[in-house]
């Protein structure tokens, strides 16, 4: 299986979009591999599982999360082909098996049409008693196969944690193990406090900065020695507002100096 | 082995998170105030030399394929050294006595005798890929996946390539081996980790070459290991490192380094003036 998904994967990052840089594509794959918190990841015991041991996954509706988080509503879709036949349990009993075939695309809506400008390819199979919980499974098992190829819940495929946590609803009883009484299932929530909003000066604001710096003569130590002068700090360490100042009086001054006003570099990013 | 350009905009470097958690006013002062240092730490003068040499050794390897002589990594100390020496700051060792640059200088050559013939002996099934490599990686917030305005830059000393995996190499001068604690935990190996994806690397292995400027030196060297619990901490110390500077957190740290401080001389605490009662 590993093999089979990673040979997706190499075929799969396929840009049919020529719009997106390459930068935006590195910040949107570290936003999507981002890894998860620990209240995102359900550890489940071995013996609901019926796999002897206990293991851990990121649930499915964290992975929809991150990629509407990132890529907003709307940004993604995936097409599904499953597959079920009827097997038998080890114990004889009947159950279920579907194998589903999913196309993860990432891209926008555009004029009604979906621009697709990457997708990966990957399966996923769940043996369940009734037909809509083996279809389900199925396709949650290959969604996060799916989204891991972007990154989105890498660590499940890293070996950190397990790619397929979800608890078989009639799991083989590995020989010489003890029948549970009482199986329960663990899920660790730890709640995360918002972080309050940031008010450094941006990229853009500073790019900003030190081109009018260079318009007026000054070099780095230069505009150093003007943004300490006025405002106690080095331009990196600006806020946000003090940027926006800083950038319409070095503006003024450079206009003021015989600038075609054309040359005036707008503020930006504030 | 493309090497990424150094971005205009926001970065921050582990030496940077490094400093805040060492000492939040000291981070203030010299990398928010911009307030120029009085000094330059023996220790540090004499980091850099011996980097430098270090450079200059695998630099050759790589380019010729042959350890270069003994002697051509004691020539671009002793250079390093004396640039360093007779640099704008003047050198200052942490207990502010003279500095006896003659001690130094020996103490940097029977350390390099020591690395050279390690090296000479460890590079067996290893090539030199990459020295002084530099690279700058984006930092998101580990809980919602944001992309930071800073990205993270620094260099790594060496890459060497052994089979098919990369391992990436930080060499550091220290008083003695580094303990169990400080290989387990030091922040800078986790950011290579994290970097080397970013940059194309893959997931590279890690190593520690610590030489001690003990009476007769050695050279330790560790392999390490960091995980994504490792990753996801640096991310968040990263984060909160960066947050916490913004929020204007600069309290001081006193204790026994604040004698070595180079930053000493503009740090001191205001205190209200009280005013005489009769």
């Amino acid at each position: 299986m590993v093999s089979a998904g990673l040979s997706s994967f190499m075929g799969a990052m396929r840009p049919r979009s020529s719009t997106m840089t390459n930068e935006e594509k590195r910040k949107i794959y570290a936003a999507l591999a981002a890894p998860f918190p620990e209240h995102c990841i359900q550890r489940t015991e071995g013996r609901i599982t019926g796999r002897g041991y206990d293991t851990s996954g990121i649930g499915y509706q964290f992975i929809a999360n991150r990629l509407n988080e990132v890529l907003g509503v709307g940004g993604w879709r995936a097409h599904r082909v499953v597959t079920v036949k009827e097997v038998a349990r080890s114990n004889g009993r009947p159950a279920f098996e579907a194998i589903a075939d999913i196309t993860l695309e990432l891209g926008s809506w555009v004029d009604g049409t979906f621009v697709v400008f990457a997708e990966s390819l990957a399966d996923g199979g769940h043996v369940a008693s009734a037909e809509a919980d083996a279809r389900k499974g199925a396709y949650t098992n290959a969604f996060k196969k799916a989204a891991a190829f972007f990154g989105v819940g890498r660590q499940a495929y890293e070996g950190s944690l397990d790619d397929d946590n979800v608890p078989s609803d009639s799991p083989v009883q590995p020989e010489h193990q003890p029948v549970p009484t009482a199986p329960t299932r663990t899920v660790t929530t730890v709640p995360v406090t918002p972080a309050p909003p940031r008010n450094r000066l941006t990229s853009k604001q500073l790019a900003a900065i030190q081109a009018i710096g260079r318009k007026l003569g000054l070099d780095h130590t230069g505009l150093r020695a003007v943004a300490k002068q006025r405002y106690g700090v080095v331009p990196e360490h600006l806020t946000k507002s003090q940027a926006s100042e800083f950038i319409g009086s070095l503006s003024a001054q450079a206009n003021g100096n015989g600038l075609d006003h054309d040359d005036q570099v707008d503020e930006m990013g504030a | 082995m493309p090497l990424p350009n150094m971005p205009d905009g926001l970065h921050t470097s582990i030496s940077q998170m490094k400093c805040f958690l060492r000492c939040p006013r000291q981070y203030e002062l010299k990398y928010k105030l911009g307030i120029q240092p009085a000094f330059m730490p023996v220790a540090f003068a004499f980091g850099l030399a011996f980097h430098g040499a270090a450079a200059a050794l695998y630099s050759e390897l790589k380019d010729t394929g042959k350890l270069p002589p003994r002697e051509m990594l004691v020539d671009t100390f002793r250079d390093a050294w004396n640039r360093a020496s007779e640099g704008p700051l003047p050198l200052q060792d942490d207990e502010d006595e003279p500095v006896d640059t003659g001690a130094v200088t020996d103490k940097g050559i029977s350390m390099l005798d020591v690395f050279h013939a390690h090296v000479a002996k460890a590079m067996n099934g290893h090539t030199v890929e990459g020295v002084e490599v530099p690279f700058v990686a984006a930092l998101h917030d580990p809980d919602t996946g944001e992309v930071l305005d800073e990205a993270l830059v620094g260099t790594m000393d060496l890459v060497l390539r052994h089979g098919d995996r990369r391992v990436v190499v930080e060499h550091k001068t220290a008083s003695r081996k580094w303990s169990d604690d400080q290989l387990a935990y030091d922040l800078q190996p986790t950011g290579y980790k994290f970097a080397a994806q970013q940059v194309g690397l893959g997931d590279v292995g890690l190593r520690l070459q610590v030489v001690t400027k003990t009476k007769v030196p050695v050279v330790q060297v560790a392999d390490v290991d960091r995980g994504p619990r490792d990753e996801d901490d640096f991310l968040r110390t990263a984060v909160g490192v960066l947050r916490a500077v913004d929020a204007g957190v600069a309290y001081p740290v006193r204790g026994w380094a604040c004698k070595g401080c180079q930053f000493a001389h503009a740090c001191k605490p205001k205190r209200p003036k009280l005013a005489l009662v009769a």
